[in-house]
């Protein structure tokens, strides 16, 4: 009985000693020594100045999360330490920002430009530009209240200025509502203005100073001619006179078809056919007039055409051929991202913490790739006995191997993806979970009547080969074994073979069957 | 007596010619330098003195180089990253953790620190212009000063308060110069917030639809060894950049037991 509750007074005092460790630290420091604020640390960390309190932030008063709120220019922000927000001057509320009436979002329309914003960084932002307000409660999405801006009437605001007819293109609220306008860097006080839906600042009828397809220019990514005053007016088009459709607003579309990057004189660029307004570089595909194109926001890379927004995997292996349970030790997987013609490289998180994952959509015009880096769940794969449970993906990213000889299981559950260890630390998670892999194998020789002896069960483990299967086991659990680094650089400090107690080296071939498998160090320059 | 009539108006109207060519001259260079080349020094007309290209150049730089620091002078709590000082706009030591706001109005910040960092040489520029005049023989009378930077989309607008009277050949008054710098630090630091509201809620950020929604932004994000993100915000048009570091939901090497959760 004695026995029994020793041994559940020891177990619990582990689980103690495991939940300790795991839980939160000691104090909440209002501020740090290295600067940061509402930290849960130990108490040297903590800025003597500020307070300290024995127990977690979330529990203190001035260091509790909450939404911070600007009440001049109306940002909401959540999971601010009240701390955080009193020294910058806003007001804290404990409640989530969807339940705080002034962090309500709603469309603000500002000119031909909207916002889903709370209400007052919209009486703000029409205060900056010198417009009436136009906030509606009633759109409830971003792409809705974005959508409702582009539908705006627009057309000529005409007004007069040192005794001459001038123009701006703008929307009817803008030109009804603007006191002062810029003309040529220079402030003007127009007091009396006409709004002429639908018409060109360089409408014949309009009479104004602006003369008709003056230049070109971008304008929300599609290449529009500009008039002399610097006006917006409808899509560039080679065909002059059907561009500017008599003084007329028209549609992009009844200008020239959307554009997939063949035309340099049809500016209705299209980004989801992919191209996107861009100076026109270079002495070939240049347009008849003016310095912009349709430029085409496809990336090459390694022979392969990729569209605006596709991403991809890439793995610190030769020739991107990744499978499971090859990264070297410190390797990383990357995406790449191709956006607007330039490929972007996102490394997933180190010690192979996250994975990058890729697919493809099938569309009309071809196959889309998308790729991700998310949580790598092998944390739970060596504590699988069956294979079904080991290879639920929607649960884990672990493997199925077949026994070794040595093995009393049929076979093991191991991480498809390796995770890497801090093993330079002396905290190091890495010592336990590698001893996992660890395996005796027991040879059994017979006495041969010459006095000599046969190996009769287990025979293989006496060879490389076993060694090197047992070896792949122990490195797929993580950074263990004898293995290989991202810069191809063999260590054979994570195991030991050892025959009677005694270590036996391994050859070198050993060591190059481990590093042909792999090779490594293809996307270093990424880090 | 005739030769002698005839020689005197035609010394007469050789002095007259030679007289109308070098006025010529005199009013040609007159114009070409008033017109054309333009004097190098300030003269207060059209409502200016002559400090706004200063003042602009000034605001531009500081914009830049508080952009690089993530919208501060001299960051405080910060990762080192390429030699440069990142600071933590979300940050906590913890793992399984996501990180606490550590600057929730990057607008108003960036709008203080530049106000900071400007301020001083903005006065100067302006002192600067008033010797000049005063040099010109101008007497001003001068009110009290006020200086304020205010961010909006796609610019920076700078207001000097400053009446003053400027008496001279006709005595001119100002009260107010109003200055804009085109910039896409509104749009940035908007950029920023919505990440750090991602990197709050969710531990992450997904930078992909960003640069799609917003191409004209690219934005670059750099996971580093310690569990930290760094974020390069860049206007594709201008090269300015923004760029903040973050520290959210990172998953400990192992199991994390032995390491605890503690950094």
């Amino acid at each position: 009985m004695k026995k029994i509750i020793c041994i559940l007074l020891t177990a619990l005092f582990l689980v103690a000693l495991v939940n300790a460790q795991r839980s939160v630290p000691g104090v909440c420091c209002e501020k740090t020594k290295t600067g940061a604020w509402c930290i849960n640390d130990i108490e040297e960390n903590c800025n003597s100045n500020y307070q300290t309190a024995s127990t977690s932030c979330e529990s203190t008063s001035y260091c509790a999360s909450g939404t911070c709120y600007d009440s001049v220019n109306g940002f909401c922000m959540e999971n601010t330490p009240k701390r955080v927000c009193d020294e910058n001057k806003g007001t804290w509320d404990s409640r989530d920002s969807s339940e705080i009436p002034q962090c309500q979002l709603g469309c603000c329309i500002i000119v031909d430009q909207a916002a889903f914003v709370p209400l007052v960084r919209c009486k703000r932002l029409s205060t900056l530009f010198g417009v009436s307000i136009d906030y509606r409660t009633n759109i409830n999405s971003e792409i809705e209240c974005i959508a409702t801006a582009n539908s705006q009437d627009e057309g000529a605001c005409v007004f007069e200025h040192e005794f001459e007819r001038n123009c701006r293109f703008t929307t009817r609220q803008d030109c009804g509502a603007e006191q002062k306008v810029l003309v040529a860097g220079e402030e003007v006080d127009v007091s009396a203005t006409t709004f002429y839906k639908g018409l060109l600042c360089s409408s014949e009828e309009l009479n104004t100073i602006c003369a008709r397809q003056a230049s070109t220019g971008c304008y929300k990514g599609q290449v529009y001619w500009l008039d002399s005053c610097g006006n917006r007016e409808n899509i560039y088009s080679s065909d002059r006179e059907k561009s500017w459709n008599n003084g007329q607003v028209a549609e992009p579309d009844d200008i020239c078809s959307p554009e997939d990057g063949d035309d340099p004189n049809c500016g209705n660029c299209d980004y989801l056919l992919g191209t996107r307004c861009e100076e026109a570089g270079g002495l070939f595909g240049r347009p008849n007039f003016g310095d912009y194109i349709c430029k085409k926001t496809t990336c090459k890379n390694e022979d392969t055409e990729y569209k605006n927004g596709e991403a991809w995997c890439v793995y610190d292996i030769p020739d991107n051929k990744w499978e499971t349970g090859v990264d070297p030790v410190g390797s990383r997987q990357f995406k790449k991202i191709c956006i607007d013609g330039e490929i972007h490289v996102e490394p997933c998180a180190d010690l192979r913490n996250e994975i990058c994952i890729e697919d493809e959509i099938e569309l009309d015009d071809g196959e889309y790739r998308v790729a991700a880096c998310r949580a790598n769940r092998w944390q739970d794969c060596v504590g699988q006995t069956k294979q079904s449970d080991c290879e639920n993906s929607d649960k884990r990213d672990c493997r199925w191997v077949a026994a070794v000889t040595g093995m009393a299981a049929s076979g093991g559950c191991v991480p498809k993806t390796p995770p890497g260890f801090d093993f330079w630390s002396e905290n190091t998670d890495g010592t336990g979970i590698c001893s996992q892999a660890s395996l005796a194998c027991t040879i059994v020789y017979e006495k041969t009547i010459l006095g000599g002896k046969d190996c009769v069960k287990n025979c293989e483990c006496k060879e490389e080969n076993w060694l090197n299967q047992i070896n792949s086991i122990c490195n797929s659990l993580g950074d263990c074994g004898g293995y290989i680094n991202y810069l191809g650089k063999y260590s054979g400090d994570g195991f030991e073979w050892l025959k009677d107690g005694k270590e036996i080296g391994v050859s070198k071939e050993f060591e190059d069957i481990l590093r042909a498998s792999v090779g490594v160090g293809v996307v270093r320059g990424m880090r | 007596m005739y030769k002698k009539d005839m020689r005197k108006r035609m010394n007469k109207r050789g002095q007259l010619t030679i007289f109308i060519i070098i006025s010529l001259i005199i009013i040609s260079g007159l114009l070409i330098y008033f017109l054309w080349i333009g004097p190098s020094y300030v003269y207060p007309e059209k409502g200016r003195l002559g400090f706004e290209k200063c003042v602009k150049e000034i605001v531009e730089e500081n914009i830049n180089n508080l952009g690089v620091n993530g919208g501060f002078i001299e960051p405080e709590f910060f990762i080192n990253y390429k030699d440069e000082k990142i600071p933590y706009l979300c940050y906590t030591n913890l793992y399984y953790e996501n990180c606490i706001n550590q600057n929730p109005f990057l607008i108003d910040n960036f709008q203080n620190n530049l106000l900071e960092a400007s301020e001083a040489d903005i006065w100067a520029c302006y002192e600067s212009s008033l010797n000049t005049l005063k040099k010109q023989g101008y007497e001003i009378i001068e009110g009290g000063r006020n200086l304020s930077i205010e961010l909006v989309p796609e610019k920076a607008n700078i207001i000097i308060d400053a009446p003053i009277i400027l008496a001279g050949e006709g005595s001119q008054r100002f009260t107010r110069f109003t200055l804009v710098v085109n910039s896409k630090i509104y749009e940035m630091l908007s950029l920023a917030t919505s990440i750090i509201q991602f990197e709050t809620q969710y531990g992450d950020s997904d930078v992909t639809s960003m640069m799609a929604l917003y191409p004209d932004y690219a934005i670059d994000k750099f996971k580093q060894g310690d569990g930290a993100t760094i974020y390069i915000i860049e206007d594709k048009e201008n090269k300015n950049k923004f760029q903040f570091a973050s520290r959210s939901l990172v998953l400990p090497p192992g199991y994390g037991q032995k390491s605890g959760l503690v950094r």
